[in-house]
């Protein structure tokens, strides 16, 4: 498994803990896969700032992303959904060969082509596919399973209930592909199954954070007011944390909560939980950025953790 | 006078939630079902521009109301996907340039849109016209130009820095000396494709100009 971690700007400037969960998950003491650091990445671009006012702009700026991993033979992984959203999307529309020359066109001032992946030679043929953008649930969940999850867990979660959130763009990134079942999606809850704890049921499971395309930064009352009616159903569905797999979702679950003044369930990223799980100290995975105190969830993991 | 059940509270819960927040958060006019519109907002051209600007032709909607019934955003304020869809199609252009931007792009409304309409595309094209006729919003100049700055939407802190270094994780790439290369390149790009121009962006202030980007950048740069 070779993997390039795009970390994208909500990660590293609010949620530092989900990155380095990620690269201690991912790593030689865990699962073992390869991960080829890329220095240049910019923002993926955001849709909502980029797509929305100007959809070249935002194809180039994704492409210019795209090419530091087309020659790296590996597969770029977000840990956001935003970010899996905007690569995808690009890739797709890059298949468009007019698209493609056009933005090659602007790219080649920079000294830049997008190509793709090189898969094979025929003759003096090359062929080429899109730069493969996978999600970090996706790569869990289809390169190392339940089965090879479970195997790492050192301390299984035995008892604890989670609600998992998967987020709008994880269910639709693009118009054209889905990863999972956007109305029965199975890759978190098998996760978090695999880390030993149990995905609980509640109404409406697959609704929106509210935060999505720019509304937590315009309307942060609208965004809060939607993350309501959710939280509202996982309080009485009786979880003790929140997982998801976005770290925007994770930010307003988390910040959403604090401006309502309810009672407060801690929100973890799924490279969080499976941290902890792994036997992982708590001390290495950057709570302290969290609003919403994780330390309460962290007792519960002690108690049920059979090391 | 029906007793309090279920789907009656539930309705209730919904329209509190919706018309207040939705009047507090912008204060603009509500758009409802039977609201008179004037001719003065009308643009016998907006469908047209917006498949101009990538989105599907609204005059084949059904008017089916499947996308409302999804939309996260038409549960909780007066701005229904369907309505927003209609005046589309009788050439009201105007009037979204007083709404914010606050579809999701959830993409629910397309999943269930039994004409392949996907409304949030059309919004997305709305806002192409609204950037080129109107201005751009300043949530988006402010993200932007800390984009062009640094090459990601946020800056980090010190105490971050501090954790990623005593966490032994690699540094953050807009920290590295190199990548001032990145930053010309971004800036080559977005003057190629008259982004720049278009946002408004001034490039080249140095340091005065990121503090005032700081300044002014709310959510996106804390
Ligand atoms: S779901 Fe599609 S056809 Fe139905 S009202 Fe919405 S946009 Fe129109
Ligand atoms: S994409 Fe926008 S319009 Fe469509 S359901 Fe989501 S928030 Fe509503």
């Amino acid at each position: 498994m070779r993997y390039s971690l795009f970390v994208g700007c909500t990660i590293p400037n609010r949620f530092p803990g989900v990155e380095n969960s990620t690269r201690v998950i991912l790593g030689p003491d865990h699962l073992g896969a390869e991960l080829v650091e890329i220095n240049e990445f910019t923002c993926c671009p955001a849709l909502p700032t980029f797509y929305s006012t100007d959809r070249v702009t935002w194809l180039v700026t994704a492409a210019r992303n795209l090419v530091l991993v087309q020659d790296k033979n590996a597969d770029l992984v977000t840990m956001c959904n935003g970010c899996f959203s905007s690569l995808l999307k690009a890739t797709e529309e890059l298949e468009n060969v007019n698209k493609c020359n056009f933005v090659n066109a602007a790219l080649a001032s920079v000294g830049k082509q997008y190509r793709g992946r090189l898969v094979r030679r025929e003759g003096n043929r090359s062929i080429y596919e899109p730069v493969r953008v996978r999600h970090i649930i996706e790569a869990l969940y289809t390169d190392f399973g339940r089965e090879g999850i479970a195997d790492r867990v050192r301390h299984p979660l035995s008892g604890l209930r989670i609600a998992v959130h998967n987020g709008c763009h994880f269910l639709r990134p693009t118009t054209r592909t889905s990863v999972d079942d956007p109305a029965k999606p199975v890759m978190l809850d098998t996760m978090v199954e695999a880390a030993g704890a149990t995905s609980v049921d509640f109404p409406d499971k697959q609704a929106c954070c509210g935060a999505g395309g720019g509304i937590r930064l315009q309307v942060p009352k609208l965004a809060n007011a939607i993350t309501k009616d959710k939280y509202e159903c996982i309080h009485a569905a009786g979880t003790d944390a929140i997982v998801t797999g976005c770290p925007y979702c994770l930010y307003q679950f988390d910040h959403a909560q604090k401006d309502l003044k309810v009672h407060p369930i801690p929100v973890l990223h799924i490279s969080q939980l499976l941290a902890l799980a792994f036997g992982v100290d708590a001390e290495h995975l950057g709570f302290e950025w969290h609003f919403v105190a994780v330390r309460p969830f962290l007792k519960k993991v002690d108690a049920v953790g059979v090391v | 006078m029906t007793p309090g059940g279920a789907p009656e509270a539930q309705k209730k819960r919904s329209t509190e939630n919706g018309s207040s927040d939705a009047k507090s958060a912008e204060g603009g006019p509500l758009i409802v079902e039977d609201s008179v519109f004037t001719g003065a907002e009308h643009d016998p051209d907006f469908v047209k521009q917006i498949i101009r600007y990538g989105g599907k032709d609204v005059q084949t909607c059904l008017q089916c109301g499947n996308c409302t019934g999804v939309c996260p955003v038409s549960l909780k304020t007066p701005y229904k996907t369907r309505n927003l869809i209609k005046l589309c199609q009788y050439g009201y252009k105007r009037i979204f340039f007083t709404i914010p931007w606050i579809c999701a792009g959830c993409h629910r409304c397309h999943e269930h849109c039994p004409a392949d309409i996907n409304p949030a595309e059309v919004f997305v094209a709305i806002r192409h016209i609204e950037v080129r006729e109107k201005g751009v919003p300043r949530f988006i100049r402010d993200s932007t130009a800390l984009i062009l700055r640094h090459g990601f939407g946020a800056i980090p802190s010190d105490d971050i820095k501090r954790y990623r270094e005593k966490e032994g994780m690699p540094p953050l790439p807009n920290t590295l000396p190199g990548y001032r290369k990145v930053l010309s390149e971004l800036e080559a790009l977005f003057r190629k494709t008259r982004f720049t121009e278009l946002i408004g962006l001034e490039t080249g202030e140095g340091a005065a100009g990121e503090r005032k980007a700081r300044e002014r950048g709310g959510e996106a740069s804390k």
